[in-house]
């Protein structure tokens, strides 16, 4: 306790400096983590894409007219509407099936949730990373009702694998009726899946996933019967896809394929889609990482200058315990812990943020949109703070053990 | 003379008596000063927006009077290097729209041919350029604009424009363009209303200027109607807005080290009683703390921008956010100029807080 109120002294001789010093280094921290999880994030997803994809790959966008979509009396015009176009498809030799992605909205311990609802070729194609569980438990049929699903994000995380939850449709207007959910898997961080929402002029990596807060189900005909039951609205379905080539198709057969394919879709091919993900990768680098890192220049001179600052503004103090009989050591200890406190509070409260942000993304208290928070931007800000509070507390030391308290105590006088 | 003579003299005892204090404060004004330099260059959009080709190499034209294609197509400013993408356009009248455009609350559809660059044209549906045969032979080929209007054709369907059938080979992402063969819009002959085109490169706002006035001199009754010239004033009124923003970023910047300051003020405490006691007013004792301050300040702005300006091209013209960004002397002056008022303004509270005690007050901190 009085180590505490002498730390506390030692920084109250200039409460003003520690407070901007406080305040500047966890907003810094926090704009240089939050930039990093988001730049990572791309470059991320730039990966998922390379390494799951072949170069036969192709986005395709279903052009539709928003309102004729709304008047249709068509549970998923959408879905239909991709349907009837696969099915022409087929035709073509060259022809593989469409990984189409629908999704629908559930509650889950009173929080909305997001449900994807992928074909088993969709879950082939991207058998992104687990925690615990294996996609293999992801079943068509049901266990007597019991559906099984892969869980994403914090919301589960006091879920136990094989256990059985229930979640909320909507069955119109504001009651629920619940389907009981086997758990029998969760997604590591980043918690990203294929989310083909985006379209446009020019596609990258990045707006074909999406963090998702909910659960993945393989898509069975009893599946959506039963969600359609609910309410005939509730499924989405993207009017974007992956598709392929076959690779063992004739050049003649893979054109004629092609063809048909961009006369209904707008179409990006593998290698525009990397080309552009790679000049995104580059661009995010070069436009966002700068300004914090000058930023952290900054706050680390300060920080650094601080701690010499509060050294020579205590050092007589000190002087005064050790002829008292207070050891140097312990003199040491309580100038090192003021420094530190300067810069650990700003660590302490963006590990924090870093380690609960899922959760909180999942209450839906604060949503970042597209970051990536885990183990590794925890180690980047610890990294940064045994830097910069490492530097200062060595700086701090030299100073205060350049004289003995006999010479300090002298020259005060 | 005297004033800076003792200025010098006190930034030398400053030094000399608090070496470690003096060499931080330097190396944080300097760091903050390197930054406000860097941050000048990569967030004023006057400064980054000659940097962003893709923001500054279109122009758009119309002219007041139709204009022959054929006649448009053999001017050298059209056939220029310059030049990477041209499109000339004839605004559709009520009668010469398709039918299927009739009764909407349509925007100004306009048919348009030209040299298409795969830069600024986006594939929706089939195909968005036109094959050789398709242009030597005049071919009534269309690529529609993905508007809500458009829907419900089809590749493939045909549609009537200027009382021509067009068969239908793709959708572009623009909203208004209806785009066909050179040939065949030679073949229509319908007067030129206006002309797009993009350079292959960014132009700066003289060149544009320039562009213009040559644009102009073949074109007399041509009137602008978008050129690079309005982005730039665009960004130039949103500079103040940004170098408020910067300028409170490097004040907070530079008041973490003014603390180091005040501390060094506190051990020449001494010195400034002893003025005080001779004669020196108050107001005197704070010109020449602030004086002092500023020098220091002046000193290390003056050589985080030489550093800047020195190491530009071998360094931090690289970590710049975007290629292209360049600094001018006139931008070294703004920015050296900037920083020494801002930095006297974030002295001001600290030596004012120093001041704010009586001489007696002052004397007993002294010798406490």
């Amino acid at each position: 306790m009085k180590s505490i109120k002498l730390i506390i002294g030692f920084l109250a001789k200039s409460k003003s400096a520690a407070v901007i010093l406080v305040f500047s280094y966890t907003l810094v921290l926090l704009i240089a983590n939050i930039t990093f999880a988001s730049v990572r994030y791309i470059t991320y997803t730039r990966d998922v894409f390379v390494e799951y994809n072949s170069p036969n790959t192709f986005y395709c966008a279903l052009d539709y007219d928003p309102g004729e979509i709304m008047e249709s009396d068509k549970a998923d015009p959408i879905d239909e509407k991709l349907t009837y176009i696969e099915n022409n498809a087929g035709k073509y030799s060259a022809y593989q099936p469409f990984l189409k992605e629908q999704n629908f909205v559930a509650v889950y311990d009173g929080t909305q949730i997001s449900c994807e609802i992928y074909d088993k070729e969709m879950v082939q194609r991207y058998p992104l990373a687990l925690s615990e569980g294996s996609w293999e438990e992801l079943k068509i049929e049901s266990d007597d009702s019991v559906f099984t699903a892969v869980s994403s994000g914090a919301q589960f995380d006091g879920v136990k694998l094989g256990s059985v939850v229930s979640v909320g449709v909507n069955k119109g207007g504001k009651a629920l009726s619940d389907i009981k959910v086997k758990i029998v898997g969760k997604l590591a961080a980043p918690y990203s899946v294929p989310h083909f929402s985006v379209s446009g002029s020019i596609v990258t990596a990045d707006y074909m996933f999406g963090n998702l807060d909910g659960l993945i189900f393989l898509k069975s005909d009893e599946l959506i019967n039963k969600i359609n039951a609910q309410s005939s609205y509730a499924i989405t379905t993207s009017g974007n896809f992956i598709t392929t080539i076959l690779p063992d198709a004739t050049e003649k057969e893979q054109e004629e394929y092609i063809t048909f394919l961009k006369n209904n879709f707008s179409v990006k091919s593998y290698d525009e889609i990397k080309l552009k993900s790679d000049e995104k990768v580059d661009r995010e680098v070069r436009q966002r990482i700068p300004i914090p890192v000058f930023l952290l220049t900054i706050v680390s001179f300060a920080l650094l200058s601080m701690s010499v600052l509060f050294v020579n503004k205590n050092i007589r103090d000190h002087a005064v315990y050790y002829m008292c009989g207070c050891s140097r050591k312990r003199s040491c200890a309580i100038v090192s812990g003021g420094v530190m406190f300067l810069g650990a509070v700003g660590g302490i409260i963006n590990i924090l943020f870093v380690s609960f942000y899922s959760k909180l993304s999942a209450q839906g208290i604060l949503n970042l949109n597209n970051v990536l928070f885990d183990s590794v931007s925890i180690l980047y800000t610890g990294l940064i703070l045994l830097i910069t509070v490492g530097t200062s507390v060595a700086l701090g030391l030299i100073v205060f053990r350049k004289n003995t308290p006999i010479e300090i105590y002298r020259r005060v006088e | 003379m005297k004033l800076l003579k003792l200025i010098f003299s006190r930034i030398y005892y400053n030094f000399y008596s608090n070496k470690l204090v003096f060499v931080l404060f330097a190396l944080g004004c300097f760091v903050c000063a390197v930054s406000f330099t860097y941050l000048y260059g990569n967030t004023m959009p006057s400064k980054i927006m000659p940097a962003k080709d893709s923001n500054i190499n279109y122009f758009s034209f119309n002219f007041n009077n139709g204009e022959s294609l054929s006649e448009l197509i053999s001017k050298d400013v059209f056939t220029s290097e310059l030049v990477n993408d041209v499109r000339f356009y004839h605004n559709l009248t009520d009668a010469e729209l398709p039918p299927e455009l009739n009764n909407e609350a349509a925007p100004s559809f306009k048919l348009g041919t030209g040299m298409f660059s795969k830069d600024h044209m986006f594939q929706e549906m089939g195909r968005v350029e036109f094959t050789e045969e398709e242009n030597n032979n005049a071919e009534n080929v269309i690529i529609l604009p993905q508007d809500y209007n458009m829907l419900t054709k089809q590749v493939g369907e045909s549609i009537n424009v200027c009382g021509q059938t067009f068969k239908i080979i793709g959708f572009h992402s623009g909203w208004n363009q209806m785009l066909i063969p050179q040939n065949t819009m030679l073949k229509i002959n319908s007067a030129i209303n206006s002309v797009e085109l993009y350079t292959n490169k960014g132009l700066s706002r003289a060149k544009s200027e320039d562009f213009i006035s040559e644009f102009k001199s073949d074109f007399f009754d041509a009137t602008v109607s978008s050129s690079p010239i309005e982005m730039y004033d665009a960004a130039d009124s949103q500079n103040p807005q940004i170098m408020f923003l910067l300028s409170v970023v490097y004040m907070i910047s530079v008041a973490s080290f003014m603390f180091l300051m005040k501390y060094m003020m506190d051990k020449s405490r001494r010195e400034n009683i002893i003025y005080s006691i001779v004669g020196a007013k108050k107001k005197k004792v704070i010109l020449i703390l602030l004086a002092e301050s500023s020098v220091v300040i002046t000193v290390f702005s003056i050589f985080a921008v030489l550093v800047h300006f020195l190491f530009y091209d071998s360094f931090f013209s690289h970590i710049n956010t975007e290629s292209g960004i360049t600094y001018n002397i006139n931008d070294y002056l703004l920015i050296t100029v900037f920083m020494i008022v801002l930095s006297l303004l974030t002295s001001i509270p600290f030596v004012v807080s120093y001041m704010k005690n009586s001489l007696v007050e002052n004397k007993i901190k002294y010798s406490e």
